[in-house]
């Protein structure tokens, strides 16, 4: 039998949102738990933790230049390091600073085997300060991707904005990550299981965690940069065209494309196909088999520069009936 | 069942720990030492389709990487010993 791997909670947010405030609580929960944290810089608020890692933010390029072929090099080192006395933590917690990039930190856990082997991400919580991500969101680009990436998004601070700003800054959130779970938090206060052991990369949990992947509503706004389109089809897919274009569209738009997530009916098939993407990296899995009565199939991806009718129309051209 | 869009990463079959150990004996290093070794499906142009991207991940060590035109299962000890190993790092 596999090995259980030690899971990873990623926790990134801009600068003063509340990141170790949340880092302390999950600490200091009585959850009988140990922790190896990893941080990027010690800021004014201690850590309360025995094992708390620096790292130093090293950009590590494969392949020069691309954003799909980086990883943390800080952090292959780090992790393979703790590995060695993994039976001394359960998780380990990764916060990283205000203007780190995701992509990086995520990529790091699918593109060396011993580190696949040993660890698993379990999610990116993102905390978002509702006061002041209306103004920042436009201005900073790293802002933008933290909540793109996120699988579940600390909107904190509540108690400062009044309900229409708060609606204001959850429409925004929402047309940048449809995909994530949203929680409303004062003091970066929501309740620990909500935030760890997720699975939120685990493909035999899409379907539990995943709101958004389910919901037909489609309110985003269309003049973003980073923009979130989910397609649907109750039509059955067919495989060999869904997997000719998906698997073009990802090499010639992977750079632009941040996080990919599909749960489809295919043709001829009983059971779910269920996969996922960061970037160039995919993975996918058989789901659990479909209810007679309902076999929509639904796609969501987040990223730059994508034209969801033009996504839609190569989507529905992959059905049977077209 | 097997997965009909050939969207599933790679399962772990061993390359990437006998690539480690072969560069573990060509560089005189230990287990203190990270290696990473990767398969890069690069899509550029000029670029060959699959590559081996092996590093040294030791902070003082992070700029030597080497990259193999070939599939991690294809990588042999030739492939290995015919790399450009910079004088500091080997043994």
């Amino acid at each position: 039998m596999e090995a259980a791997k030690v899971p990873v909670t990623l926790i990134t947010g801009y600068l003063g949102a509340g990141k170790t405030t949340l880092l302390n609580r999950i600490l200091t929960e009585q959850h009988g738990k140990k922790y190896a944290v990893i941080v990027n810089e010690f800021g004014e608020e201690g850590i309360d933790n025995e094992l708390v890692v620096d790292a130093d933010e090293e950009i590590f390029e494969m392949n020069n230049g691309c954003i799909c072929c980086t990883v943390r090099g800080d952090l292959i080192r780090i992790i393979s390091t703790l590995m060695k006395r993994a039976d001394a933590f359960d998780g380990m917690i990764i916060e990283t600073t205000g203007l780190a990039d995701p992509a990086p930190v995520v990529q790091t856990f699918f593109v060396d085997e011993d580190v696949q082997a040993k660890v698993a991400l379990d999610a990116v919580v993102t905390v978002v300060d509702a006061c002041h991500f209306l103004d920042a969101v436009d201005e900073e680009h790293e802002l933008a991707e933290q909540v793109a990436f996120a699988d579940i998004i600390l909107l904190n601070k509540t108690d400062l904005v009044d309900a229409d700003k708060l609606n204001a800054v959850k429409a925004k959130i929402t047309s940048l990550n449809r995909m994530a779970k949203i929680i409303e938090t004062v003091n970066s206060g929501a309740p620990i299981d909500e935030v760890l052991d997720r699975g939120a990369f685990d493909l035999t949990r899409v379907l539990e965690f995943e709101p958004g992947l389910l919901d037909e509503e489609d309110d985003h706004e269309h003049d973003e940069d980073i923009i979130s389109v989910s397609l649907t089809t109750d039509t059955p897919i067919e495989p060999e065209k869904f997997s000719n274009w998906i698997r073009g569209f990802i090499m010639e738009r992977g750079v632009d494309v941040l996080r990919t997530k599909g749960i489809l009916n295919l043709s001829g098939q009983d059971n779910r196909y269920v996969f996922q993407g960061v970037h160039m990296v995919m993975d996918s899995a058989w789901g659990a088999p479909w209810d007679s009565a309902s076999r929509s199939s639904r796609l969501v991806f987040i990223g730059r520069n994508l034209d969801e009718a033009e996504l839609n129309s190569a989507f529905q051209a992959c059905t049977v009936a077209a | 069942m097997d997965d009909i869009l050939g969207l599933s990463r790679a399962k772990p079959d061993g390359s990437a720990a006998r690539i480690k150990d072969m560069m573990r004996e060509r560089l005189g290093i230990g287990e203190e030492t990270t290696l990473m070794v990767s398969e890069l499906h690069c899509h550029e142009d000029g670029c060959p389709d699959v590559e081996t991207v092996i590093a040294v991940m030791n902070a003082d060590r992070d700029k030597m990487t080497w990259k193999i035109a070939k599939p991690m299962t294809e990588v042999g000890e030739g492939d290995i010993q015919s790399l450009m190993i910079p004088q500091a790092a080997g043994a």
